[in-house]
C-alpha cells in the first residue's frame, strides 16, 4: 500500500522534471542543424513556464471561459494516468495496467485538442476590427469562422485518417506477447515483473540479468513496428510534417490561441507531458524497461525516454508542412506498412 | 485551378486579417472556403494608404525624389533611379557612362537581395524554417557588399540627378570586396536551388499548385518573373540603352505553377550575378556626376524601368523654378496581385495561401486604385469619393 | 526572486506593422531568422500571438485603419509588458509627417505611435540597424523587471 502512494507521487514528478528539459533539447538540436547557436536548454521548457505563472490573470474570450481553462490540467492527469499504468505498483490495481487502458487515454487526448479550439475566439481571426461588410463586397452575409473553429475541423480529420499507424504499431508487442498486459510483455522481454523493491543501490542479481535481455525491437516486426510507431508519434503531437492543425502559414497557432498567464504554462506543461508520456510508453513496450521506485532504475529509464523526442526534432528540421492532399496517402501507406508488422508478428508467434 | 473554377456560393469565409505571419504587411483577405478548397477571394489593399504623391507636390525636386526612395524597403533604389531617369530625360540632362555602370550594378545587387528575400519568405510560409535560414545567411553577403558602397544595408540613395553621390564611387578596395564576395555567390544560388528541386517532400507541395496560365497572365496582365513563368511577358531590360552592353538571358518557363515561380527568380539570380561581373570587367573611366544643368519648367516626362517584381512606370512634370507639379508612380504588384487571385481557385487554403506568397508581393509599393476616365489613366483622391458620394453613387 | 529570474531568463517578442515602408519589418525578420544575428541565443522568442507577448515592437507611422486594431491589440497583451517603437516612423513618423510640401500633410497618416499607446523604448534608424534593435529590446528589460 505505501508503494502505491510512494509510486503515485514520485514517478509523476520525475516525469514533470525530465519534462522541462525536452522542449529545450528540440530547439537546440534544430538549430544546430540550421548552424546558429540555440536557446539555453531550460528556457523553453522551465523559465518560460515559471514566467507564465506570474503573468495578470485576464478573462479569455470565450464562450466557456473556465471549461477552457481546465482542457490543460486534465491533460496533464490523463498523460500522469498513462504513465502510472505502466508502473509495476499499479499493475494489481484493477486490471488497469493493460495496453487497452493506455490506447483510450490517448484517445482521450487527441479528443482535447478538438476541445480546445471550439471554446476559443481570438482577437486575430474575425474580430479584427475592419469594415468588411461593405457596399461592394463580395459574397456579403455568409458565415464566418474563427482560425481555431478551422483548426477543430483539420484535428477531426487528423482523428479519422493518422491515428491507426499509432494504434497499430501498439498492438504488435502484445501480438508477440499473447497477452495485453503490461507484466506478461515485459517478462517476454526478459525483465522479471516481481523484481520491484529491490534492497540494495546496486543489484548484482539485476546486473547479472541484463545479459539474458531480448527487446522487442531487436526483431523484424519490432523494427517495423517501432519505425511506424514513430511517425504515428508525430501525427498526434501535431509537429512538421503533420502539423496542419497549427500550421503557421494559415492559422497561426490553433486551438491554442486564446490561453494567456498561467493557462498557457499549463498548456506548456500538457504537450511536456504527452511528449515524455507516449516515449515512456514506447521504452516500455519495446525494450521493456519500465518506470520503478528503484531510482536508478528510474534515472536510467527517464534518459532513455529523451532519445524519442531528440529523433523527431531532427526529422520536424527537414520537412515542410503537408496539406491533406500529402497527408492522405502517406498515412495510408504506414497503416499498410503497420499491418505487415501484424502479419508478421502474428506467424512469428505462431510459429 | 483558375477562373472556371469559381462558384456563386461558398459554405464558409475565412478572413485573413490585418495582422498574420504569412505576410509581412498589413493587407485584408477573404477566402470563401468549401471544405479546405477555395472557391473565391477577395482582397482588400487599403490599409496602407499614405498619400505620397499628394505629398511630393510642391516640393523642390532633389527634396522630393528622396521620398521615392522610402515607397518600398525592399526595391528602394529602383524607384529613385526610374524618378531621377524620369526628369534627365526630360530636361535632356546627359549622364557619364561611368555613372550608368554603376547605377546598374547598384540595380543587380538589388535584384539578388530582393529575389532571396522572395525564396526565404517562401520557405517560411511553406513551413520549412532550416531553408529560410539558409537564404537569409546566403543574403548577409550582399548586404554586406551594399552597406561598404553606399553606407546603409537599406535605403542606399545611390543616384542623384545627374549621375551618383561622391561616395559611392567603386574604388580599389571596394572591386576586390565586390570580386572576392560574388565569385562564388552563383554556384551556392545553384546548389540551393537545386536543393529545393530535389526534395520531394517540397516538391510535392509546389508542382501542381497555384497554375497560372498563358491566358490569364496575359488577360490580367501579370508582370514580371510571375508572367515570364507562365510562357508570356517581356524583360524591359533587353529595350533600355544602359543595359545594351551586357549579355544575358531572358528566363522563360512553361507551366505557371509555384515550383516555376520559384525557380525562375533562383535563375534570375544568377544571370545577376553574370552581368556584374561583366559590369566590373568593363568598368569605364571618367567622371561620375555631371551638374551642368539648370532646372526649368518641363511639360510631362516618363520613365519605364524592370524592377525586380515587374516593370514600374513614372512620369513626372516641374514648374518654373524646378518644384514638382505632379508626381505618378505605377508599381507591378498591383496586377501580380490580380492573377493571384484568380490562380489559388481551386486549391486547398494552405496551398492558396503559397500562391499569395508566390507572386512576391511588395504591398508597399501598389497602386490602390486606378480609374479610367474619357481615355485618360489616373488615381482616385479623397475628393472624388467624396464627390461620388454627394452625387448618391 | 523567482519571479525576476524567470522573467529576465524567457522574453517573447511580438511584432506589428502599421504601415512603414517595410524595410524596419524586413530588419526585424533579419534579427528572429537569420544566423547571424540569431536572437533566440539571448533568451529572446519571436511570437505572433498577442497573449504570449511580453514586449511588443511597433514599425512605422500609424495611418488611418490601423490605429484601431493597434489599440486592440495592446489591450490584449497580459500585463507586465512593454513596447519598442522602431525605426524612424516609429519614433516621429518620419518622413511621412511635416515634410514641407505645398499641400501640407497627408490625411491618411494620423499621429504618432506615443499618441495611442505608452512607449518605454526608441529606436531611431531608416531602417534600424539589427543590432541596435537587439540593444533598444534589452534596454527596455529593466522596466520589465520592475513591474
Amino acid at each position: 500500500m505505501i508503494e502505491l502512494i510512494l509510486a503515485t507521487i514520485l514517478i509523476p514528478l520525475a516525469a514533470l522534471i525530465t519534462g522541462f528539459l525536452i522542449p529545450g533539447l528540440e530547439r537546440k538540436v534544430q538549430a544546430r542543424i540550421q548552424q546558429r547557436i540555440g536557446p539555453p536548454l531550460l528556457t523553453p521548457g522551465f523559465w518560460a513556464i515559471l514566467k507564465f505563472f506570474y503573468k495578470e490573470k485576464i478573462i479569455p474570450n470565450s464562450p466557456m471561459p473556465r471549461l477552457f481553462h481546465s482542457v490543460p490540467i486534465i491533460g496533464v492527469f490523463v498523460m500522469f494516468f498513462a504513465v502510472l499504468f505502466t508502473t509495476p505498483e499499479w499493475w494489481n490495481v484493477n486490471a488497469l495496467g493493460t495496453v487497452v487502458a493506455v490506447v483510450g487515454l490517448l484517445k482521450v487526448i487527441e479528443f482535447l485538442f478538438m476541445a480546445m479550439g471550439s471554446f476559443s475566439r481570438s482577437i486575430l481571426s474575425v474580430s479584427m476590427p475592419y469594415a468588411d461588410q461593405i457596399k461592394g463586397a463580395v459574397m456579403k452575409g455568409e458565415y464566418r469562422r474563427f482560425f481555431e473553429q478551422q483548426s477543430v475541423v483539420r484535428a477531426f480529420k487528423m482523428i479519422t485518417v493518422g491515428s491507426f499507424p499509432l494504434y497499430l504499431a501498439m498492438f504488435v508487442p502484445v501480438v508477440l506477447a499473447k497477452s495485453i498486459n503490461f507484466s506478461d510483455i515485459v517478462q517476454f522481454q526478459g525483465f522479471d515483473s516481481s523484481f520491484i523493491f529491490p534492497g540494495g543501490i546496486i543489484d548484482l542479481m539485476y546486473l547479472d540479468k541484463i545479459l539474458g535481455l531480448k527487446p522487442i525491437l531487436f526483431t523484424f516486426p519490432g523494427i517495423l513496428a517501432g519505425f511506424v510507431f514513430f511517425i504515428g508519434y508525430i501525427m498526434l503531437l501535431n509537429e512538421y510534417p503533420f502539423s496542419i492543425e497549427k500550421a503557421k502559414s494559415d492559422v497561426i497557432e490553433g486551438p491554442s490561441l486564446e490561453y494567456a498567464a498561467w493557462a498557457r504554462g499549463g498548456y506548456y506543461l500538457m504537450r511536456e507531458s504527452i511528449l515524455f508520456a507516449i516515449s515512456s510508453v514506447f521504452i516500455t513496450l519495446f525494450i521493456g524497461r519500465r518506470p520503478t521506485l528503484n531510482l536508478p532504475l528510474l534515472l536510467v529509464h527517464c534518459l532513455l525516454c529523451l532519445i524519442m523526442p531528440i529523433l523527431f526534432s531532427i526529422v520536424s528540421a527537414f520537412s515542410p508542412i503537408f496539406t491533406f492532399k500529402q497527408v492522405y496517402p502517406v498515412s495510408m501507406g504506414f497503416t499498410a506498412l503497420g499491418f505487415l508488422a501484424i502479419i508478421v508478428s502474428l506467424l512469428a508467434a505462431v510459429v | 485551378m483558375g477562373e472556371k473554377d469559381r462558384k456563386e456560393k461558398a459554405e464558409v469565409e475565412i478572413p485573413i486579417g490585418l495582422l498574420h505571419p504569412g505576410m509581412l504587411e498589413p493587407y485584408r483577405a477573404r477566402f470563401f472556403v468549401d471544405d479546405e478548397v477555395i472557391v473565391d477571394c477577395e482582397l482588400t489593399l487599403d490599409p496602407y494608404h499614405k498619400g505620397i504623391e499628394r505629398i511630393m507636390e510642391g516640393m523642390p525636386v532633389h527634396k522630393g525624389l528622396i521620398i521615392t526612395e522610402r515607397i518600398c524597403g525592399i526595391c528602394s533604389h529602383i524607384h529613385l533611379w526610374n524618378g531621377t531617369r524620369a526628369v534627365e530625360r526630360g530636361l535632356k540632362i546627359k549622364v557619364p557612362e561611368r555613372a550608368d555602370y554603376i547605377r546598374v550594378i547598384m540595380a543587380e545587387l538589388e535584384r539578388l537581395h530582393s529575389h532571396l528575400i522572395y525564396l526565404a519568405h517562401a520557405m517560411e510560409v511553406l513551413g520549412h524554417e532550416t531553408m529560410c535560414m539558409r537564404a537569409f545567411t546566403l543574403r548577409e553577403d550582399i548586404m554586406d557588399l551594399l552597406y561598404i558602397i553606399s553606407g546603409n544595408r537599406v535605403h542606399y540613395s545611390v543616384p542623384i540627378l545627374g549621375g551618383i553621390r561622391p561616395r559611392c564611387d567603386i574604388d580599389e578596395y571596394r572591386m576586390s570586396e565586390l570580386k572576392t564576395r560574388l565569385s562564388k555567390l552563383d554556384l551556392k544560388i545553384g546548389d540551393y536551388a537545386n536543393r529545393i528541386i530535389n526534395d520531394s517532400m517540397i516538391i510535392s507541395r509546389v508542382k501542381g499548385s497555384g497554375v497560372l496560365t498563358k491566358e490569364e497572365a496575359q488577360k490580367f496582365a501579370a508582370p514580371g518573373p510571375t508572367g515570364r513563368a507562365s510562357g508570356w511577358g517581356v524583360d524591359l531590360r533587353k529595350k533600355m540603352k544602359e543595359y545594351k552592353n551586357f549579355d544575358f538571358n531572358v528566363i522563360v518557363l512553361d507551366d505557371g505553377d509555384n515550383k516555376d515561380r520559384v525557380v525562375a527568380r533562383a535563375l534570375e539570380s544568377i544571370e545577376a550575378v553574370k552581368i556584374i561581373k561583366q559590369a566590373l570587367e568593363s568598368l569605364p573611366s571618367g567622371p561620375i556626376s555631371n551638374r551642368s544643368f539648370e532646372l526649368k519648367e518641363m511639360k510631362f516626362s516618363t520613365s519605364y524601368i524592370e524592377a525586380p517584381r515587374g516593370e514600374i512606370y513614372d512620369s513626372l512634370s516641374l514648374d518654373e523654378t524646378g518644384r514638382i507639379r505632379s508626381y505618378q508612380n505605377r508599381t507591378p504588384t498591383l496586377t501580380a496581385l490580380a492573377s493571384m487571385e484568380v490562380a489559388c481557385i481551386g486549391d486547398q487554403l494552405t496551398d492558396g495561401m503559397l500562391t499569395m506568397a508566390s507572386c512576391d508581393p511588395c504591398l508597399a509599393c501598389t497602386n490602390r486604385a486606378i480609374v479610367v476616365e474619357n481615355g485618360k489613366e489616373r488615381i482616385i483622391t479623397e475628393e472624388d469619393v467624396k464627390s461620388l458620394i454627394r452625387r448618391g453613387l | 526572486m523567482l519571479k525576476k529570474l524567470s522573467r529576465k531568463n524567457a522574453i517573447h517578442v511580438m511584432l506589428f506593422y502599421t504601415g512603414g515602408c517595410n524595410g524596419c519589418d524586413i530588419e526585424v525578420a533579419n534579427v528572429a531568422w537569420s544566423p547571424r544575428y540569431d536572437l533566440e541565443q539571448y533568451k529572446v522568442i519571436l511570437t505572433w500571438n498577442p497573449r504570449e507577448a511580453d514586449v511588443l515592437a511597433v514599425t512605422g507611422p500609424v495611418l488611418r485603419r490601423t490605429i484601431e486594431p493597434l489599440k486592440r491589440i495592446y489591450e490584449a497583451i497580459p500585463e507586465p509588458k512593454i513596447v519598442a517603437a522602431v525605426g524612424s516612423c516609429g519614433v516621429r513618423c518620419g518622413i511621412f509627417k511635416d515634410f514641407g510640401g505645398e499641400l501640407g500633410d497627408s490625411d491618411e497618416v494620423v499621429c504618432r505611435v506615443d499618441e495611442v499607446i505608452p512607449v518605454d523604448a526608441y529606436i531611431p534608424g531608416c531602417p534600424a540597424r539589427p543590432e541596435d534593435i537587439i540593444a533598444g529590446i534589452a534596454a527596455g528589460i529593466p522596466l520589465l523587471l520592475e513591474r
